[in-house]
């Protein structure tokens, strides 16, 4: 390769170091309002600890302490949500994304073939939830599912298998078949085949599904405010609910905020090559 | 030795009573759960989480408190009504949404012997025959008080600083104002204005969207809109006819559009409550808020402005708009006085479907009882406010949580002023309030940020409040408004 | 997103040949199964069944009818002896709801200048990082931080951030101005504060920022990767027919990367048509009616004002809205792309 010229190397440095600072500052302030007196936070900005302001943890103190059954129910609501989701997407969405990738499908009347049906699956990812709203209010309503894990479960896993079938039909269709066949002429069945040799081998693939349908339903806003009422409520609602009758309290919800964001970025930052490499699979087979 | 045998009976019947009722006094309740229900945050159910193992320690039962954002509490609770997958027991809930909850039958009329426990006489009468009430049944335990005020900066306004100034240009002395005309007057004399504190922006009124600011409007447009005698304010009560879109209204919008150039630009995307946070770090002059700011301002940890606050009764229209006659009217005094009670305050019911209401009932007038409130009113944070005459009298109670003596009786004055006036406005309480309270909502937020003009937004919310009225079936709603308003005419 | 289902077939075809046993005659559908259940039960069943509802006079307690016979003490039947009426007026509402009108005006609007901003600055980003530094791992990973942020929490973050009085922007801002003011000549004296969520338009475009602030870096990795996989020699090549840098990005690297391109924006135009948590923390739909969505507004209507027939009759029209986007990219593609890479 040939050098670059000095300029494009400053530019190149310059770019990336303002990038990762308009990324960065964000949190930083973030972490600082959390250690907030109140009168500090809503006058002009005061940015250093102990240079500009007295860091005080009583924030901490009554979101940990004061708070904590309140904070830890509505965290372990979303960690059973998430985690459930997941692991039916991931499972169901293997299941289908093998069977995408190594059987012929015809179906009958629309007379679709394996693409029609892998095309029609993703496109579920993208109907606007908004849709769902009403029926899925009447229907759960009707089977006592509202304000339940099981219900937030279900709608999790509709919401994350089409990507979960996406992305493992991409995986199972760069793995080759040699192995499975050669196991299933030494007489194992198909279904032995996929647990035994063709699950462990992908393994990458599975874990960046895993993290995404994480993700994703962690986040989740919409389908967890109308199918949630006291129980189940999740982080994201109880976060974006901190608007009481003190008003937004900057100092207590960054605190909040923080508890929430750092589990997944922490997924995310340990997992991050899988993360690549699904976004680039999902994006770049779509 | 008859006497000895009898006496002996006696002893054994007490003896063997009394451990039984006493065991049975002691913890009514045990083993029971009741589900408690408000908003999230310190304030409402703050003292719900304090004063809970009081009670349960009294009686063995157990309270859970469930808590939602502001903004979800009433579509949760009343989809968990109508679809009866709610699963709670007691509620801590705006008055304003009566109509939702008591009309159809979701709460439980308050039973007798719990209302003569709080002691009934000594809650204004404004509360106790009206706002706790549907019709003549009561279905709640008054808790809270809740009516706008106003405050405004005494250090600057009373004090002699300004004073001359103020005169030379408005050609009146600066003092308390009375009507909005005033109001207005000292808000632009004061704003930009450089003090010991920083330049101050003159108003500070909540404006953000999809929040409880709509009641600051409410607040303005009663001075215009209320016609003393006639309790009919939102609707006419002859046929429904939505009033918000008439001359009165539309003034009283005009002067809120105003406030938008008069206090800090952040104000639009504020809620009443976060007003709560700016106003005692001393950002403006004037700000109109429920009781919440008085206990707030003398906290020293969040307030710069201890005991420089005043406190007022909300200004008046200097004329108002009849509907009936069709024609500005100026009255006598020259201010037409109509507080409006706002929201009405935080009221406690008891779920019609629980299976402990017993128990629920017996919280709830633990929670209700006037020592209970009068601690919590001066206490700042809870959001509790006054609605008892005996929250009023305390005024050492009152000295001793931080006021001075002059604030105090200033304060509570202003409150006792809004809620006992005769020609008072109550909020709106029937079926769909929330509806059409929203879809003004939308409409004068359109008109703050200048998409409309006011006449356009108050026709716009007029026609889709028909709307929601055809759709919620006329004759229903009007026999709804007339009886949430006390309205016996013809 | 179409292009993919072409490279599957010879794998696909090399799999099964003739001879298909019986066991996967039965295991092809018990793979296939459960994925195709569930999306039929709780997608394209609620489908069908919302834009049933659509059509009737269904409120949350009771239909219209119900109410009317409720209040005349007549009883009544409606449609097929239920207890509610199929009408249109729905969708009659739908053509004069100004409200409803501005909210979709508002959601096009974050679609395509959010869609536009995200990939001219996530494009730029992607060709300045398709580079050799030192500390690209560690560039990579502070990337991934925004997009693995809860949306409420970003809404939070941009509140704090664009807070026109007491946000780090603003006092920058002051310090600007306090600067420009004192320069000679063309400084001028400006407005002491900026309306980033105060004014309609500003807070419009005050929320894409927000959004592109957490998508940015997911087109960027998404774009850069496929930079990577453009073979050297091409560029070799081109080097050595004389092209410069300019040309050579209008020529090979924008064209080769079209059909990712098109891919990436499908996929963020058709996220950001259902926003609602960002617009909710930070101003609620306002000012006024400025950031209203569509999302927004069916949640409303749905679950504040039960009025469960009109929010499924406006759920179909932000439906159509989506597919005619997504056609329009479709069909864009479709003319855009060189045949062979499509």
């Amino acid at each position: 390769m040939t050098r670059r010229p000095i300029w494009q190397t400053v530019l190149l440095y310059a770019v990336v170091l303002f990038w990762c600072f308009i990324v960065l500052f964000p949190f930083y302030w973030l972490g600082t309002t959390s250690f907030k007196r109140q009168l500090d936070a809503i006058r002009l900005p005061k940015y250093v600890p102990y240079y500009d302001f007295e860091p005080t943890t009583e924030h901490w103190d009554y979101l940990i302490n004061v708070q904590g059954d309140v904070t830890w129910r509505h965290f372990r609501n979303s960690l059973i949500a998430a985690s459930g989701g997941t692991g039916f997407a991931v499972l169901v969405g293997a299941m289908a994304g093998y069977g995408l990738s190594r059987f012929r499908y015809r179906w009958p009347v629309l007379n679709w073939n394996n693409d029609n049906i892998a095309f029609w699956v993703i496109s579920q990812r993208f109907l606007p939830p908004a849709l769902f709203v009403v029926p899925f209010l009447i229907a759960y309503t009707n089977l006592d599912l509202i304000d339940t894990h099981i219900g937030l479960i279900v709608a999790y896993t509709m919401f994350n298998i089409p990507f979960a079938v996406w992305i493992m039909r991409d995986f199972f269709n760069g793995l080759p078949a040699d192995l499975e066949d050669s196991a299933r002429v030494d007489g194992a069945t198909r279904w032995t085949a996929f647990t035994r040799i063709v699950l462990p081998l992908s393994a990458p693939g599975l874990v960046s599904v895993a993290i995404f349908s994480f993700v994703f339903s962690w986040n989740e806003y919409l389908y967890a405010l109308m199918l949630t009422n006291f129980e189940a409520i999740t982080m994201p609602i109880f976060i974006a609910g901190q608007n009481t009758q003190r008003g937004v309290e900057w100092w207590y919800i960054s605190a909040l905020a923080i508890t929430a964001v750092l589990p997944v970025v922490l997924i995310g930052l340990l997992l991050q090559r899988f993360i690549t490499r699904g976004l680039v699979a999902g994006a770049l087979k779509g | 030795m008859k006497r000895f045998i009898g006496f002996l009976v006696i002893l054994t019947l007490v003896v063997a009573l009394v451990p039984s009722t006493m065991a049975q006094d002691d913890k009514p309740f045990a083993g029971q759960k009741i589900v408690v229900v408000t908003q999230v945050g310190r304030s409402i159910g703050g003292p719900v989480e304090d004063f809970a193992p009081d009670w349960e320690e009294m009686t063995g039962g157990d309270v859970e408190l469930q808590q939602f954002a502001w903004g979800d509490l009433f579509e949760k609770t009343i989809t968990a009504f109508d679809t009866g997958s709610g699963d709670f027991d007691m509620l801590i809930f705006p008055a304003a949404w009566s109509g939702d909850y008591m009309a159809p039958g979701y709460l439980d009329p308050a039973p007798q012997e719990i209302l003569d426990k709080i002691d009934m006489d000594d809650v204004i009468p404004l509360y106790r025959d009206r706002i706790i009430a549907w019709g003549d049944t009561v279905y709640a335990l008054p808790y809270d008080g809740d009516s706008h005020m106003l405050y405004y900066r005494k250090d600057l306004v009373d004090g002699g600083e300004y004073a001359e100034e103020f005169e030379a240009e408005y050609g009146y002395p600066l003092a308390e104002p009375k009507t909005w005309t005033e109001y207005y007057d000292i808000a632009e004399f004061f704003n930009g204005r450089e003090t010991d504190m920083g330049p101050i922006f003159g108003v500070m009124e909540a404006m953000k969207r999809n929040t409880q600011a709509f009641y600051v409007y409410f607040s303005h447009a009663a001075g215009y809109g209320k016609i003393p005698g006639n309790p009919c304010f939102f609707f006419s009560c002859e046929d429904m006819t939505p009033q918000v879109n008439n001359p009165g209204w539309v003034r009283a919008l005009e002067d809120y559009i105003r406030s938008v150039d008069l206090g800090p630009p952040e104000q639009v995307n504020w809620d009443v409550a976060d007003t709560r946070n700016y106003y005692p770090a001393g950002m403006s002059v004037f700000n109109i808020d429920w009781g919440d700011v008085g206990p707030i301002s003398i906290d020293e940890n969040v307030s710069l402005i201890k005991g420089q606050v005043g406190f007022a009764p909300l200004p008046g229209g200097d004329q108002y708009w009849d509907y009936e006659a069709g024609e500005w009217v100026t009255p006598e005094s020259g201010v037409n006085e109509a507080p409006f009670i706002a929201f009405g305050g935080w009221i406690i019911g008891v779920a019609a479907d629980s299976d402990v209401k017993e128990a629920a009932w017996d919280f709830a007038a633990f929670m209700a009882a006037p020592e209970m409130v009068k601690e919590l009113a001066v206490t700042g944070g809870t959001g509790i406010n006054p609605a008892r005459f005996s929250q009023f009298e305390a005024l050492d109670l009152w000295v001793d949580a931080g006021f001075d003596e002059e604030s105090a009786v200033d304060y509570l004055d202003a409150i006792l002023t809004g809620i006992n006036h005769p020609n008072a406005v109550l909020d709106l309480r029937i079926t769909g309030t929330a509806e059409y309270q929203q879809t003004l909502d939308v409409e004068i937020t359109r008109a703050i940020a200048g998409e409309i003009s006011a006449q356009e937004a108050l026709d716009n919310a007029a026609a889709a409040w028909d709307e929601i009225t055809d759709r919620l079936g006329r004759e229903n709603q009007l026999a709804q408004y007339r009886s949430s308003v006390g309205y016996t005419g013809e | 997103m179409q292009r993919s289902t072409r490279e599957t077939k010879p794998q696909a075809a090399a799999v099964q040949g003739e001879d298909i046993t019986r066991e996967d005659r039965v295991m092809k559908r018990v793979f296939l199964s459960p994925a195709v259940i569930v999306l039929l039960a709780l997608s394209i069943f609620p489908l069908f069944w919302s834009l049933g509802i659509s059509f009737t006079d269904i409120l949350r307690g009771g239909s219209t009818l119900q109410r009317e016979a409720q209040s005349s003490g007549v009883e009544a039947s409606g449609f097929l002896g239920q207890d509610f009426n199929v009408t249109l007026r729905n969708y009659d509402r739908i053509f004069d709801d100004e409200r409803l009108h501005i909210a979709a005006r508002n959601t096009l609007f974050f679609v395509f200048v959010g869609v536009t901003v995200q990939y001219v600055f996530g494009l730029l980003l992607a060709l300045v990082l398709n580079q050799e530094f030192i500390g690209r791992g560690i560039v990579r990973v502070i990337f991934l931080m925004p997009m693995m942020t809860m949306p409420v929490v970003v809404g939070y973050l941009g509140r704090m951030m664009f807070d026109s009085y007491r946000s780090p922007i603003a006092d920058l801002y002051r310090h600007f101005v306090a600067w420009w003011e004192g320069v000679p000549l063309i400084g001028s004296e400006l407005d002491a504060t900026l309306p980033w969520l105060t004014n309609g338009s500003w807070a419009r475009g005050t929320i894409v920022l927000m959004d592109s602030w957490q998508w940015i870096p997911f087109v960027t990795l998404i774009l850069l990767a496929g930079m990577q996989a453009i073979p050297d020699d091409i560029y070799e090549a081109a080097r050595v027919d004389g092209a410069s840098s300019l040309q050579m990005f209008w020529r090979i690297t924008l064209p080769l990367l079209a059909p990712l391109s098109l891919t990436v924006v499908l996929i963020r135009g058709l996220e950001i048509f259902k926003i609602i948590d960002v617009i909710v923390v930070t101003t609620g739909g306002g000012p006024g009616s400025a950031t209203e969505s569509l999302t927004m507004y069916i949640y409303k209507t749905a679950l504040t004002f039960g009025n469960y027939s009109y929010a499924a009759a406006i759920s179909f029209a932000l439906l159509v809205l989506v597919i005619i986007f997504a056609m329009v990219f479709l069909g864009l593609g479709r003319r855009l792309v060189p045949r062979g890479l499509y």
